[in-house]
């Protein structure tokens, strides 16, 4: 049976063997352990299997460039870097970085952006499972002690600040939507977290970023609320802890 | 070591598209299973599902990156998560490949052929240990599915019996992939199940291939992406015929069909087992 010692006689170590094997897949170079044509079997295995990973993760990304691009890109991407870990449910982590220098996406300068919102609501997604605070638990809690607090958001909240509208451009990819906005270069802000079993991606304007930032970066309560009146004078607390207690976003407060 | 078994009926793989489908219709089926690499996330839908089916299904896991045969050690990393998984959901079997995909921290997402050798079974049986003393339990290990002559010194039922006497795992045998490997090969399935070490079996896996011609050469790809051939139907119901009804997993992980496509399918490899398993009690 399968004894053919058809291709290497001087039988190197394992670890070299392997090491020469995992760079004819990576390389586009002729396998140096196999000279057999269905080597390419592999290699057609691994890059069609991750690419596809890829393609699953930043679908947004794929649509804006088209399908044999987003390949192009993605093959010359896990050339490069192949992924470090087995589980492909967070594979792309750096994918947004490679776009940001790839000659042939800087045409599309906010592909980068788009990338990273993509990845990040992977992270959202797979984030841990915690209980959060509702607003009838806040209702129960002292508020002279809660304002000098500290929020404790969920694993799954996230804020991106982007160069370009790149929610506009997400959202106008989604199933059954249409861009409303064109692509313009003006910074927008998001909300990522998780919601139930879905992730909610939701444009903010820049006070209740500037405020939720306060808070993620251990400000507490009303010392984040301080600083964004500071800066925007027309903050209005009220609403922005209503949205805040609203929402699946805070674990606790300590 | 323990390891606690299946049910000696057809399960099938638990896919994403199929989970809310699952636990409102609540299928006739003995069992799932899982790739564990899938839910390696800390939290969200993939948990929360698994968590309500494995309440009514046993659920088995099937390990594709842990890469047993890579010569430079387990990736502890893999191995933490696993064994975090592992102690959370109890599988009744979890089973790994004879195959490597990892090299130097770089994970190639496909399982790759083994040359059969001293070095390879020594390491091997290490890597073997260490999962099971990690797991506190004894793994399967399959069979793989091989495109190319590897530069052998043993046969791969040599090999395979080797760790066993080893390291006292059990075995998956994957029927699809001794007929994938035998044709591509040039070896007999029958030949080489005939000589398998069965009495290690406690799973089997069957599944879908396609034929594909390169270099003018017809080759057969393990893809797990349509129904059982006829062929791989015949040499597993001479083997169920020959050793006795065991647990069978229906694979099929890409074009992943409607689960009622799917639960037919297993319905098939039920009907071989309830047959011997009624000519066993006729005998009786």
């Amino acid at each position: 049976m399968l004894n053919n010692d058809i291709d290497n006689l001087t039988e190197p170590s394992l670890l070299n063997w392997q090491t020469q094997f995992g760079l004819s897949i990576q390389n586009n170079k002729e396998c140096t352990v196999s000279k057999q044509s269905r080597f390419s079997i592999y290699k057609n295995n691994v890059f069609h299997s991750l690419i596809e990973a890829l393609s699953a993760q930043f679908p947004v990304c794929r649509q804006l460039v088209g399908e044999d691009f987003f390949k192009g890109c993605a093959q010359v991407y896990l050339s490069n870097k192949l992924p470090d870990r087995a589980d492909l449910i967070l594979i792309g982590e750096s994918f947004s970085d490679f776009l940001k220098d790839f000659t042939h996406s800087k045409k599309i300068p906010y592909l980068a952006q788009v990338a990273n919102l993509e990845y990040t609501r992977a992270k959202s997604l797979h984030s841990e499972d915690l209980d959060c605070i509702t607003h009838e638990d806040l209702s129960t809690m002292d508020i002279t002690v809660l304002q000098q607090q500290t929020l404790i958001f969920h694993p799954s909240v996230f804020l991106i600040q982007s160069d370009f509208n790149i929610f506009s451009i997400w959202k106008g990819h989604q199933p059954n939507q249409k861009m409303q906005k064109s692509v313009i270069n003006t910074k927008q802000n998001t909300l990522i977290f998780r919601d139930e079993f879905r992730v909610a991606c939701i444009e903010i304007d820049q006070a209740l970023f500037t405020c939720l930032n306060f808070w993620i970066n251990g400000q507490s309560l009303i010392k984040g609320i301080q600083n964004t009146i500071e800066v925007f004078p027309e903050f209005n607390p009220t609403q922005v802890i209503e949205f805040t207690f609203s929402n699946p976003l805070i674990t606790a407060v300590k | 070591m323990t390891t606690s078994k299946l049910p000696t009926k057809s399960g099938i793989g638990l896919k994403p598209q199929h989970y809310e489908q699952i636990l409102k219709q609540q299928p006739d089926i003995a069992w799932f299973e899982i790739h564990p690499e899938n839910y390696f996330g800390n939290g969200g839908p993939a948990h929360h599902f698994l968590t309500k089916i494995a309440q009514d299904y046993p659920i088995s896991m099937h390990g594709v990156g842990l890469s047993l045969g890579s010569a430079n050690g387990l990736n502890k990393t893999h191995l933490k998560r696993l064994k975090k998984l592992v102690d959370r959901y109890q599988p009744a079997v979890f089973s790994e490949h004879l195959a490597w995909c990892e090299n130097n921290n770089q994970y190639f997402n496909d399982l790759l052929p083994l040359p059969y050798n001293e070095e390879s079974l020594e390491i091997f049986i290490k890597n073997v240990l260490d999962t099971q003393d990690t797991l506190k339990r004894s793994i399967l290990i399959e069979n793989p599915s091989i495109y190319i002559q590897t530069p052998n010194q043993m046969s791969e039922i040599e090999f395979l019996n080797e760790l066993i006497k080893k390291t006292d795992c059990g075995l998956l045998l994957d029927i699809n992939n001794v007929y994938v490997s035998a044709f591509n090969l040039g070896f007999n399935p029958q030949d080489y199940l005939d000589h398998f070490p069965t009495h290690a079996v406690q799973e089997i896996h069957l599944a879908g291939h396609s034929d594909k011609v390169l270099d003018k050469q017809p080759v057969k790809i393990d893809d797990h992406g349509s129904v059982v051939c006829n062929d791989v139907w015949q040499l597993y119901e001479h083997f169920i015929n020959k050793h006795g009804a065991i647990s069978t997993q229906i694979e099929w992980d890409s074009n992943t069909p409607e689960l009622n496509i799917w639960l037919d399918e297993a319905k098939k490899s039920d009907f071989i087992i309830n047959n011997t398993l009624n000519k066993k009690a006729v005998l009786c």
